[in-house]
């Protein structure tokens, strides 16, 4: 995979692979800060939450303390104030009741006090007595018996003592204590019920969960629920709450998992009563915080993403733009316009940062350099073919002239002197020929001239052994031709085709064009070339070590392919015992335009 | 533009921003999430009488407010007018409402909503139906009801005694299931079962009226009633004519649970209407979360006789807080 990710980022751009390292860190840069941020900014949320559902606590507490103090003042003025020390044979404690209860009565529901078998002494509001309810049977009774000095408060419960025929019934809850009735001097203990009216409490902790997350609920230190926003739902089993455990906790705000649910808990217990006030935010609830907050940082990761982006592009392009320009020079460079005479140094870009300008001044210095190299190459190259052909010319000339003196000696020798005579004037007119001013081109015409000659010389040499044929298109006689060509192959017709004849040699010369293109042929009629001998003639191996200088065939088509090029040079067809032709194929080229054209360069 | 390459890059950068505007849109992440849309679920019954189904609206009402919708009950000014229910039923779908809640006055209800191929959630409160019937249904078990007052009655009278069934209200399924398991539950059990029900005449007759017709005309031992209407209208009559009377009796009533305690009540089924209502909007806005929370969904419910009506269980049940 690594591997496969190297070789892709090998083949991309620097613009590409500039912009997105640098994309791919920003976003891993990015994702990092918003996972940190969130991360915190849920801690805070949550933190916060506590703190806020702690101050809630403590005012809930507050309210209602103070709202219990109220409850016990009024238990207090009525057991001490009002019914201890008072002989309730002779004495009525009912005004005393009915004035606090008046004073009291949006927080109340009733005042009782009974005696310990259960009759009512006196009540307020004043009411009739529900038939059959033994007081002495109710729970917050039966409490204010177990610790005698102390104030009882009882759960939530209906209160079942008097009857409302407007069907109406009343959740209170209690507060009981045991009190010392004098009867005649005899004092005995009873009960004094205080009923809070059990909407007060309601009322408190609605109001403080009337919007805002999570809840507020009360319970005893027994866990029994005594005002829970979901009282209802629990009571039916459709809610559950962890109220047991919380009624086991001590005061102070932890974490729990309940029900599926992660929440934060704040604990605080109400003094005297034992009662816990207890705040419950689900994390669930938090989460629109959370998610608010996690989608904003989303989508300003997201934005922020996309200038770095477009700011990575702008970027890249203007860092790799130079580079690129730079590039395409040298990529022009490379396609071969090192070689046009058109192609300038100036060509190569100079731009961007100084690092860059600076590299391109220095391939540009390079190139110059290298154009200067080229330049130097072609010239020594030049040169070099010139002084080639110079050379195989020069090794023309001492083969020409050592066979040609041969044949002069030879007639001397032989008191031949007319023809002896006859030679030497055509060797002279053949080396005017040769020299033709320097040049190595000339026409045609001048080439068969020279042909000529050097047939008569031979022919005088070889005592008329052989016929010659000449046959020229007077239209290509005045084409340009390299000089000296079509004597070697005479030559080589003369020595390997018609020497050793025992009948008439016969040499054709023939020179006509075709296809545009000049063709020269030397035939003989001699014994032919073996297949073997035939493929190899034109190579280099072929140079002959026979007579002659050796340098016949292949020095021509070496000559003619160093100045014409292409597919010109020698043909070469023979049959054994019928005979062989050489033919010399040049481009059609007036000498006239040659000579143009070599002013030229 | 050149930077980015001949305008791809442009509409690269133009698809991305309007990406992240529809996604911003989407998430709704600039507005204030309170004020999303509030569905709205309409609650609609029967009768005359709205604080009859005050404890369900509240366990509608419950539901609601957590899951941010609004409550709408609607009520019939007659128990049996099924085209005045269906009226309703039409003029709250026009409305938009998102969910209905039905305590059916009629089967005909149901097979009307049937009919109507309704899009939006439909739950029948207080109605029995079974799975296979489509329908979602959200009651006590009706016929348990009626057996186990039955059982009552078989248990703590004599078996000469003469029992009266008031028949109103039969077509309200509940009513009928109750009946049906009152009956087999006191088959046999009994002296003698009569059955004050209406005839032809007495079709527009005020029921307290036809009830101190059927006391004055038979006289019997117990009474039994199925409906809170059937009750009140049966303690009145008993009142009206200072007739004393066994009476067992199903309903919810603040009435009944006074009488119970004071008065000619022997017993009383007493439903869970809290948790119906409850279930019933539970169902009609997260079916899948009702389903997964509360797969038994039938509400529970309780026989109270005077002696037990004030323990801690019952209590809550008869004596609802009153928020």
């Amino acid at each position: 995979m690594i591997r496969f990710i190297k070789e892709e980022y090998k083949k991309r751009s620097l613009q590409w692979t500039i912009s997105l390292s640098f994309t791919a860190i920003s976003v891993i840069s990015i994702a990092l800060m918003a996972i940190a941020f969130y991360t915190r900014s849920i801690n805070t949320i949550r933190t916060n939450t506590i703190k806020q559902n702690d101050q809630i606590v403590d005012q809930v507490s507050w309210n209602l303390n103070s709202y219990i103090r109220n409850m016990m003042s009024i238990s207090d003025t009525m057991c001490y104030s009002v019914i201890k020390n008072r002989d309730l044979t002779n004495e009525s404690i009912s005004k005393e009741m009915n004035l606090l209860y008046e004073a009291n009565k949006d927080n109340l529901t009733s005042i009782v006090c009974a005696t310990e078998d259960g009759a009512i002494i006196a009540a307020s509001p004043v009411s009739s007595r529900k038939s059959g309810v033994d007081l002495k049977k109710q729970e917050w009774f039966q409490n204010a018996f177990d610790e005698i000095e102390n104030i009882h408060f009882s759960a939530p419960h209906v209160q079942n003592i008097f009857d409302n025929s407007s069907y109406r019934y009343f959740w209170v809850v209690s507060l009981s204590r045991c009190v010392e009735l004098t009867n005649l001097g005899n004092v005995r203990n009873g009960v004094l019920l205080v009923d809070m009216n059990y909407s007060g409490i309601e009322q408190m902790f609605d109001k403080v969960n009337d919007g805002g997350v999570g809840f507020v609920y009360l319970c005893d230190a027994e866990g029994d629920i005594i005002y829970h926003p979901m009282q209802k739902a629990i009571y039916a089993g459709l809610v559950k709450e962890n109220n047991i455990d919380h009624a086991a906790h001590e005061d102070g705000a932890f974490s729990e998992k309940f029900d599926g649910q992660e929440r934060d808990v704040v604990i605080k217990t109400v003094g005297y009563t034992g009662w816990k006030i207890i705040s419950v935010t689900p994390l669930s609830e938090l989460a629109i915080d959370m998610g608010q907050t996690r989608n904003y940082l989303l989508m300003v990761a997201i934005f922020v993403l996309l200038l770095i982006i477009f700011g990575n592009n702008i970027i890249s392009y203007v860092v790799t733009d130079p580079i690129r320009r730079l590039e395409e020079s040298i990529t022009y460079l490379e396609e071969g316009a090192l070689n046009e005479a058109a192609m300038n140094e100036d060509d190569i870009y100079i731009g961007g940062s100084h690092e860059i300008r600076h590299l391109g001044r220095t391939i540009k210095s390079m190139i110059r350099q290298m154009k200067k190299l080229t330049d130097d190459m072609v010239r020594e190259q030049k040169a070099k073919r010139k002084s080639e052909l110079d050379a195989l010319q020069s090794q023309i000339n001492p083969h020409f002239l050592y066979n040609t003196l041969d044949s002069v000696v030879w007639m001397i020798e032989g008191e031949r002197y007319k023809d002896a005579i006859s030679m030497v004037t055509a060797l002279a007119q053949l080396f005017r020929i040769s020299l033709s001013k320097g040049n190595n081109i000339i026409t045609i015409h001048d080439e068969i001239i020279h042909a000529r000659n050097y047939l008569s010389i031979q022919k005088v040499r070889f005592k008329n052994k052989f016929s010659t044929s000449i046959d020229i298109d007077p239209a290509i006689e005045n084409c340009a031709t390299i000089k000296l060509i079509v004597q070697p192959l005479l030559e080589n017709a003369i020595y390997y085709g018609v020497e050793h004849m025992d009948g008439e040699g016969e040499i054709t010369l023939r020179g006509y064009e075709k296809d545009g293109d000049i063709y020269i042929s030397v035939s003989d009629n001699g014994m032919g070339i073996p297949k073997e001998t035939l493929d190899t003639l034109l190579t280099d191996k072929a140079r002959s070590r026979g007579k002659g200088s050796g340098i016949g065939l292949w020095n021509v088509n070496q000559r003619i392919q160093i100045y014409f090029k292409g597919d010109y040079g020698l043909i070469v067809e023979s049959e054994l015992d019928e005979g062989t032709t050489v033919t010399i194929h040049l481009p059609k080229v007036p000498i006239e335009e040659y000579r143009k054209e070599e002013s030229g360069r | 533009m050149k930077y980015l390459k001949g305008g791809r890059g442009l509409i690269a950068m133009v698809v991305l921003i309007v990406i992240f505007l529809v996604t911003a849109i989407s998430q709704n992440i600039w507005s204030n999430p309170k004020s999303t849309v509030r569905k709205k679920v309409s609650f609609i019954a029967y009768g005359d009488d709205s604080e009859r189904w005050e404890n369900m609206r509240e366990g509608a009402g419950l539901v609601c407010e957590e899951k941010e919708a609004d409550l709408v009950l609607m009520t019939t000014l007659l128990e049996d007018d099924v085209n005045e229910q269906k009226e309703i039923i039409e003029r709250e779908i026009e409305d938009g409402a998102d969910a209905l809640i039905i305590a059916p006055c009629s089967n005909e209800i149901k097979e009307y909503i049937d009919s109507k191929k309704l899009r939006i959630p439909v739950v029948f409160a207080e109605s029995d139906g079974s799975p296979e019937s489509g329908r979602r249904c959200i009651s006590v078990d009706d016929y348990e009801l009626g057996y186990s007052l039955g059982s009552e009655i078989a248990e703590h009278e004599s078996d000469i005694v003469t029992v009266a069934i008031i028949s109103e209200n039969a077509d309200i399924d509940s009513v009928a299931f109750r009946e049906k398991g009152l009956r087999d539950a006191i088959e046999g059990k009994i002296g003698k079962l009569i059955n004050w029900s209406r005839n032809e005449n007495e079709e527009t007759v005020n029921k307290r009226v036809f009830i101190q017709r059927a006391l004055v005309s038979e006289a019997t031992d117990v009474i039994v009633t199925f409906d809170n209407s059937t009750t009140d209208a049966l303690l009145d009559a008993l009142e009206n004519l200072n007739q004393k009377s066994k009476v067992y009796s199903i309903s919810t009533s603040n009435k009944a649970v006074y009488n119970l305690y004071n008065k000619e009540i022997i017993a009383l089924g007493y439903s869970d209407e809290f948790s119906i209502g409850y279930l019933s909007a539970m169902y009609a806005l997260s079916p899948s979360e009702a389903e997964k929370k509360y797969p038994d969904k039938e509400a529970e419910y309780r026989i109270v006789r005077k002696e037990n009506m004030y323990d801690e269980d019952n209590q809550t049940l008869l004596f609802p807080f009153v928020n």
